[in-house]
């Protein structure tokens, strides 16, 4: 497993400190936000606890001597919730789950697979989509089955998916 | 301890209570006594202090007592008042210990109050109303040939003479009073009629440059008599000439060297150099302020500018911003390794903390610069958010 390659921002010092320029802070905002996705999926990190956020290697750079402080911190992680990436696990905001891609994403991608493998009107397994032979090529192939749910719940809310239950297995049917 | 004596709770003939205290204890010198949690009472004439369970109270002469002192409380102590006392008459009544060491008592005030009796207890001392009350009534006195207090006499004809006289000095005494106030009065407008004539004798002479010293006494006088202040002058906006030929004075003097500074000076070396330069006469910074505020309404080559943060300064009117920002900037990306601090750039441009703090900070709200905020301080990056391509 490769080290995490750490973008230039990291040990830039201005990058820790929340810039009160409205324009320079939406690009700072950026770069945080695609680090820390990059960083999760990297380190395979699926949630984030607040409290103990500020102790975690993607928020400080002790070479430099510079860690984001805690209201820092908080204003990310309400843009990535904004973004689909985070979501609260409970209403006080203390724990998140971390999609490195959002739920909405992965609902898309999947619908196109559909669409490409004219598989629309036709009902899948879930089994099929992120374990079958015929998505190996796909990025979310091996995608964890509670995200997969997710994503097809968000497309259904779209109304482009249908999630169906055959007992054991689970289906959905693409609209 | 043995100037106290006994006597019931009624006031005598011409004693006014003056105030009162409670949970009270005496002590005979330093040392305590068994007279505590008493209401003690202050009189024009006498301290009375008396315990609720008793009907009589411990009286104790005003005239007696030659010295009052606070002594402060502590954590196990509280405030008491020291009462250094004369020695007692022959004929006062008895009192509850017949001989005592000591020539002062100590008032302990449990509850407090101990400052605001000590006033009470100053003023019945000065008024000293028991001598006023004697007097009066000695001429009655002497056709029984009593033996009188201390030593003054009170009997035959020396005692009529003193009386006449005592009587004379009080007269006096109270007529004075009534015309002190007056005579305060009388005083303040003596000077005010002074310092009137001395600024419309200036104003004649030339229009402009008074003394901003004299009218500041002036109106002074005026407020503290509470007169309206009649010459209304400058808040913001409106000015008198006297501002206008200040702020041309200053635009004259100050126009090179505010150019050679860059473009850029602090108010307060504005003020500091237009002093100097003076000699005499010196202006107040407030004239110095009012004076800059209204260059820009008389077309100066300067003006006042103030920043966000409120600091503000004087600009020479054709100062190019955009080359301000530009410098800024490249002193910014000499130090782009550690950052800049304010200490640097003023050090690196020859120019007052101020002003580089300002700069930095101008530069920021431009997105020419990003700050770094941490223990060891604010320092500046240029933005590389910007101009460098980010992965």
């Amino acid at each position: 497993m490769t080290e995490f390659e750490w973008p230039w921002q990291y040990s830039f010092p201005p990058f820790f400190t929340l810039q009160p320029n409205v324009d320079v802070r939406k690009t700072q905002l950026d770069a945080w936000c695609s680090l820390v996705l990059g960083w999760a999926r990297k380190n395979n990190v699926g949630q984030i606890d607040v409290t103990g956020a500020t102790s975690m290697a993607v928020f400080r750079n002790d070479s430099i001597s510079r860690a984001l402080p805690a209201d820092g911190i908080r204003v990310v992680l309400d843009e990535l919730a904004k973004r689909g990436n985070l979501e609260w696990t409970d209403k006080t905001k203390r724990r998140g789950y971390l999609f490195w891609r959002s739920v909405r994403e992965w609902g898309q991608q999947i619908y196109q697979w559909a669409q490409d493998t004219s598989r629309i009107n036709t009902v899948c397994t879930l089994f099929e989509i992120n374990q079958g032979d015929e998505t190996a090529g796909q990025e979310f192939h091996g995608l964890d089955g509670d995200i997969l749910i997710k994503a097809l719940k968000a497309l259904e809310v779209a109304g482009k998916a249908e999630l169906m239950d055959f007992g054991d297995n689970q289906g959905v049917k693409f609209l | 301890m043995d100037r106290w004596y006994w006597c019931d709770s009624s006031l005598t003939f011409g004693e006014i209570v003056a105030s009162t205290a409670k949970s009270i204890r005496l002590y005979d010198g330093d040392k305590k006594t068994t007279f505590e949690d008493g209401h003690l009472t202050l009189t024009n004439l006498r301290l009375l202090w008396r315990h609720e369970s008793q009907s009589s109270s411990l009286g104790l002469h005003l005239g007696l007592v030659a010295l009052v002192e606070e002594e402060p409380g502590g954590f196990t102590s509280s405030p008491k008042l020291i009462l250094h006392l004369a020695m007692p008459s022959h004929t006062q009544p008895a009192g509850p210990v017949t001989t005592s060491h000591n020539s002062h008592i100590k008032l302990c005030f449990k509850q407090g109050g101990c400052s605001s009796f000590h006033q009470g207890l100053q003023k019945a001392l000065t008024d000293q109303e028991w001598e006023k009350l004697t007097v009066q009534t000695t001429p009655t006195n002497h056709q029984t040939n009593k033996r009188p207090q201390g030593k003054t006499i009170h009997t035959g004809i020396l005692g009529i003479e003193r009386a006449i006289q005592a009587k004379q000095q009080q007269t006096n005494q109270n007529i004075s009073r009534a015309f002190e106030d007056l005579k305060n009065l009388m005083d303040l407008a003596k000077d005010m009629v002074a310092i009137s004539k001395s600024i419309s004798s200036k104003m004649k002479e030339r229009s402009g440059e008074v003394s901003a010293d004299d009218t500041t006494q002036f109106r002074s006088y005026l407020l503290s008599l509470g007169i309206d202040d009649p010459v209304t002058r400058e808040t913001h906006g409106s000015a008198t000439t006297y501002h206008h030929n200040l702020a041309r004075e200053i635009a004259n003097a100050l126009e090179t060297p505010v150019k050679e500074a860059g473009g850029v000076m602090l108010l307060s070396e504005v003020y500091c150099r237009i002093n100097r330069a003076r000699g005499l006469q010196l202006l107040s910074p407030e004239d110095v302020m009012n004076a800059c505020q209204v260059m820009k309404q008389s077309n100066q080559s300067i003006h006042l500018h103030t920043f966000e943060s409120g600091v503000q300064v004087v600009q020479s009117v054709g100062l190019d911003q955009e080359k301000v920002m530009k410098d800024t900037v490249e002193a910014l990306q000499r130090y782009e390794t550690l950052g800049m601090s304010a200490g640097d750039l003023a050090r690196e441009c020859g120019l007052p903390l101020l002003l580089a703090q300002e700069r930095l900070l101008q530069a920021e709200t431009c997105a020419e610069a990003v700050r770094d905020e941490s223990s060891q301080g604010l320092r500046f990056y240029p933005n590389l958010f910007f101009t460098r391509d980010a992965q």
